[in-house]
């Protein structure tokens, strides 16, 4: 799927996660900015990844504000601010065609 | 998810704070209500969903019930919702603002579809539907009789005074039609009947009375809105050593009664029929819960 | 549910609620003077404990401002949290996806923590950016020049007149290379798209310039609002501050550029005061020429605002020996299309 409008989901609130994904010609970037980079930059960027692979994204700047977010909360996000590129976060099955 | 289980506490969850919905299942609330209708602003609908969708198949909430509040089917967010949260598998679909049988059946229907689509077993989503004005009050008796998935109706006090032109007042007196009936269709149609939430969250006293008022009236449970109020509501359902002590006679005499394979089951001279039989079972699986007896039926005081 | 705060729009025309927006912002040293502006605002958020007013966040075009939160509600940061993820979501409805702070020095370390970059900081004000484009971004479209003495000047060329091109050429002369910056703000009567064109188109023969849209860092509605009101109050001259280390901390340094050419401005104080801000700041990293203003034969000074006027009454004949031939050659065939 191809992102070609930036689009936006998530807070600055304790626990959550803001992520911003907007069209890249260059793969996928990802700017991460949390204060447990250390132990867990990998990991975030681990799920994101995956996530945009599911999707099959190939290009997309994703700019990432984590506050301390679980794993499924940085994955709702993701696929939020998706859908919302896509404009297609209310339909039934947005994820349609995907296998997870 | 089962039909017949303890519902005193129903804590309401706000469907877009990933802080609250984390912690959520820590509280001892026998229901988790996440809600994507009132507490979530319309442009956060699709958020709300997706989160509470994500933490429901990753979060642990171990023996909590799962509720999702969805919003109104007829609005761009109801189908997409009811999508989601089976798909997640969530045990029951809140249905806000019910007015008439039809709006029961509606979203069954789409939940059947649902099913269907994501190949899960048709009738494994259950549902409850909140009353929230006055036609729904007029007409709790056929809504709640409206689907085999309902496992409870609920009053929804704010929307409900506003639709009646008053407002809450500390005795609840303009709520007392609507209780009564709630709970009366509850009851006909034998399904859980559950009370309203209550906003003032630093009148512990006010809420002790008015929990002990519902109680009285015959609720099954209260939805919370705040930790606090889970302990006081749990404490107001527990049953008295003398009940928990009749209870355990009951089921002993029916049990007593099964070894001789006598049909007809007696104590004390009086007959006990199912309606005994039932409020016994539920004494018990209250008091267990408020850990009165263990395993052996010992009661703890 | 827990906290009981909630988000609520403030409409400031409302006399009651504006008394108690300005009420919380003085509490933190926003005067009243500065929230006289607030007709300008887009939006304006307030979070509600109860009835009481305990945060507010505004935003003007993609620039968030007019932040506050009381007193007692400081410590945790989670006051701020929320009101900038609100105001965030609102920008993004509207499809804004760039944001812009300028605040306190002091605040700077509370937005950075929230994912914003710094762009500069002055003795008061740090102005923090993020989103979808960053000056870094910005920087890397504008081609590096050639040679070692390089030199900018920043115009709106509203429309392109010879006192520009004089502007030009007299710094064309005298360095290795020089960038043009055009304004980018749409103005009545040309776009930003027609003044760079005419920009372009008059200075083509140069071998030695570069023409670049001053983009959303120079002059632009989020650095630099009152500018196109053309006020000159205190308010105004911590813009032009802002303005002057912005150009010379990040495009100076990025571009190597070593002087700022600006035409002298004998009628507008704004622009003069302006000016004055370019001299204290700049130097000495960046020399400050100002060049007096090319004049006509009958002694008249150049104007643009002439050159507008005389576009909109149909009289270009007045004003065809202040303008370059591109520049006339549009003007009449953009007079004829209208007509």
């Amino acid at each position: 799927m191809k992102i070609a409008k930036t689009a936006i989901a998530g807070t600055l609130e304790s626990s959550d996660v803001q992520i911003m994904i907007a069209p890249n010609t260059e793969g996928i970037e990802i700017d991460l900015d949390s204060q447990v980079i250390e132990q867990f930059g990998k990991q975030i960027k681990k799920v994101i990844l995956e996530t945009l692979h599911a999707y099959q994204i190939t290009n997309a700047k994703i700019k990432v504000v984590d506050k301390g977010a679980l794993d499924c909360v940085i994955i709702a996000r993701l696929k939020t601010a998706i859908h919302r590129s896509l404009g297609i976060q209310h339909q039934e099955t947005p994820w349609e065609g995907l296998t997870k | 998810m089962m039909k017949e289980r303890l519902r005193r506490t129903m804590m309401f969850v706000p469907g877009n704070n990933p802080a609250m919905i984390k912690d959520a299942g820590i509280y001892g609330a026998d229901s988790i209500m996440f809600d994507l209708e009132d507490a979530v602003s319309m442009t956060e609908k699709d958020s709300a969903r997706m989160l509470v969708a994500q933490a429901l198949q990753t979060i642990d909430y171990s023996e909590t019930e799962l509720v999702v509040r969805i919003n109104d089917l007829h609005s761009e967010f109801g189908r997409a919702d009811i999508f989601a949260m089976v798909k997640a598998g969530a045990h029951v679909l809140r249905l806000p603002k019910t007015e008439y049988p039809e709006d029961v059946v509606e979203v069954e229907a789409v939940i059947t579809e649902a099913e269907n689509y994501f190949k899960i077993p048709v009738g494994t989503t259950l549902m409850m539907a909140a009353i929230e004005g006055a036609a729904g009050v007029l007409n709790a008796p056929v809504i709640a009789k409206a689907s085999d998935r309902l496992i409870g109706i609920a009053i929804g006090a704010e929307d409900y005074v506003t639709n009646m032109k008053t407002k809450r007042y500390p005795d609840g007196k303009e709520l007392f039609f609507a209780r009564s009936m709630i709970v009366h269709a509850a009851r006909a149609a034998g399904i859980s009947a559950f009370d309203t939430v209550y906003s003032d969250v630093d009148n512990m006293d006010g809420f002790l009375d008015e929990v002990r008022l519902i109680h009285q009236l015959g609720f099954d449970g209260k939805s919370c809105i705040n930790p606090r109020q889970i302990p006081v509501v749990n404490s107001v359902f527990q049953p008295a050593v003398k009940e928990i002590q009749n209870a355990l006679e009951v089921i002993a005499a029916i049990e007593e009664a099964k070894e001789k394979g006598s049909g007809v089951i007696s104590l004390n001279g009086k007959m006990i029929d199912k309606p005994i039989v039932e409020r016994a079972q539920r004494t018990l699986m209250l008091a267990k819960a408020s850990q009165l007896i263990d395993e052996e039926g010992n009661i703890h005081a | 549910m827990f906290n009981q705060t909630d988000i609520r729009q403030l409409f400031l025309k409302n006399n009651y609620v504006r008394a108690q927006w300005q009420a919380l912002l003085l509490q933190t040293g926003i005067e009243q003077s500065v929230t006289e502006m607030y007709q300008q605002l887009d939006k304006t958020l307030g979070l509600y404990l109860g009835d009481e007013l305990v945060g507010t966040v505004s935003y003007q075009m993609n620039v968030i401002k007019y932040i506050a939160v009381s007193e007692k509600h400081k410590q945790s940061g989670h006051t701020l949290n929320v009101l900038m993820s609100a105001i965030i979501q609102e920008m993004s409805q509207q499809g804004i996806f760039h944001y812009f702070i300028f605040t306190k020095r002091q605040y700077q370390k509370s937005f950075e923590y929230l994912g914003f970059e710094l762009i500069i900081s002055t003795e008061k004000i740090a102005v923090l950016e993020t989103g979808d484009w960053s000056i870094q971004q910005y920087l890397a479209t504008i081609p590096q020049g050639v040679g070692e003495k390089k030199a900018a000047i920043v115009m709106n060329a509203n429309p392109f007149t010879k006192g520009h091109f004089y502007l030009v050429e007299q710094a064309a002369r005298t360095n290795d290379w020089v960038y043009v910056f055009v304004l980018e703000k749409e103005q009545t009567l040309f776009s930003t798209a027609e003044r760079i064109n005419l920009v372009q188109q008059g200075l083509k023969n140069f071998k030695n310039v570069t023409i670049v849209s001053g983009g959303e860092y120079l002059i632009s509605p989020a650095t630099f609002p009152t500018y196109f009101l053309r006020k000159d109050d205190e308010l105004a001259k911590e813009q032009m501050v802002v303005d002057a280390t912005l150009f010379k901390e990040r495009i100076a340094t990025e571009l190597n550029i070593t002087t700022r050419y600006v035409g002298e401005e004998p009628l507008s104080p704004m622009t003069s005061s302006y000016n004055k801000v370019l001299k204290m700041i700049l130097p000495p990293e960046v020399a400050v020429d100002i060049i007096p203003r090319k004049k006509t034969e009958d002694n008249q000074v150049i104007s643009a605002s002439q050159v507008r006027e005389a576009f909109l009454n149909g009289q270009l004949e007045k004003i065809k020996h202040m303008v370059p031939e591109t520049t006339y050659n549009y003007l009449k065939s953009k007079r004829r299309a209208e007509q």
